[in-house]
């Protein structure tokens, strides 16, 4: 086998060794594996602070019972959504 | 705005104990937003009361109405989000208004709430977080919302004729695109419509069947072109996914999908994205 051909094979076997291996590394990812990568990715309540507040449901609601309290309103208005942080 | 002050224990117990807080989408306020006639106007009628009082007017910004739902004071998103000017604001029209100290006049409650979904359709909870900061806001992860119709769902899966362990299928395109176009991290552009897969593929497995359950293992790949601003820049999400789905093949009913990111990257930084069934 000339120098080419044998770095052709070389090169052939190297690859399929690391595919065969990334194919078992995922393979080893199971059920409780993707489990508890589920729960660690999820939002964790003390990254949505701004569920601590007490928000109105829409300006009218919150004029309504600025009214009825004698508070004053704190409204902010932006893009996206800041309930999912989309924004 | 959420990172920063609306984060921090002193602005969240002012906004509570002195406050009627409320926030808007500033979307649903368009001409074709959601928002019902009588709520628009009266954040035009702010709007209109801030430059008649030549304050700070603008989409993005805190406004302050007295008890009586005049416009009191405004400020600017690049200022609000400094907690310290924030409270100063928040401070000043306590001490000016003398507003006692109370609990929350609304219970607080989760923002981010599972939508309505009709009858046989299904309810998806997508989590997105940035791992290294890099490429994407890391402030926080961010989450999306995705409900499948009752036929979307039944196409996630194989034939009830075609389910044995061993047997594979491919996840039709178009109901793999629902979900995988949320997968990307926190970026300024959240318009999914813009997003466009160079490449796609979600696959089921069949990996096991007990007393008329099926679960199969998923796994696929994307590439997908997502701008983090408004504009095309040639970002993509590149992925590798894997998940799990429990089904009863004889009433095409979905059980059970968990689905997260193996490998993700995107402008230059990793992420991780999580998906599972809620209702």
């Amino acid at each position: 086998m000339n120098r080419a051909a044998q770095s052709v094979c070389v090169s052939a076997f190297l690859f399929a060794a690391f595919a065969g291996a990334a194919d078992r590394q995922s393979a080893n990812k199971d059920f409780a594996w993707v489990q508890a990568r589920v729960q660690e990715i999820a939002v964790k309540p003390e990254e949505r602070r701004l569920d601590e507040i007490g928000w109105a449901k829409d300006i009218r609601e919150a004029k309504r019972l600025a009214k009825e309290t004698g508070r004053p309103v704190f409204l902010f208005t932006h893009d996206g959504r800041l309930n999912i942080g989309r924004c | 705005m959420r990172a920063g002050p609306l984060s921090n224990q002193k602005v969240i117990s002012l906004l509570n104990e002195h406050f009627v807080p409320v926030y808007t989408v500033n979307e649903e306020y368009t001409d074709k937003g959601s928002a019902p006639p009588e709520e628009k106007a009266e954040r035009n009628r702010i709007f209109q009361e801030g430059h008649a009082a030549k304050l700070s007017v603008g989409s993005v910004h805190v406004y302050i109405l007295a008890p009586d739902g005049h416009l009191r004071d405004s400020l600017h998103v690049a200022k609000a989000a400094q907690s310290e000017h924030l409270m100063a604001m928040l401070e000043k029209t306590v001490a000016e208004l003398k507003v006692p100290k109370g609990k929350p006049v609304v219970a607080p409650v989760t923002q981010s709430q599972c939508p309505p979904s009709p009858p046989g359709s299904i309810a998806l909870h997508l989590s997105a977080r940035s791992l290294d900061g890099r490429g994407a806001w890391g402030d926080f992860p961010v989450e999306d919302w995705i409900v499948l119709s009752s036929d979307e769902s039944k196409r996630l899966l194989p034939g009830a004729d075609a389910v044995s362990i061993g047997a594979t299928w491919e996840i039709p395109r178009e109901v793999a695109t629902r979900i995988l176009t949320h997968f990307y991290p926190a970026t300024e552009n959240n318009d999914v419509s813009k997003n466009v897969f160079e490449k796609q593929s979600l696959k089921g497995t069949v990996t096991s069947v007990e007393n008329g359950v099926a679960r199969a293992r998923l796994t696929g790949e994307m590439k997908m072109a997502h701008s983090f601003y408004h504009k095309a820049d040639g970002k993509t999400v590149e992925a590798t996914v894997i998940g799990f789905i429990d089904f009863v093949p004889a009433q095409g009913k979905v059980d059970s999908l968990k689905l997260v990111t193996d490998e993700a990257t995107y402008g230059g930084g990793k992420f991780a994205v999580g998906v599972r069934l809620v209702r």
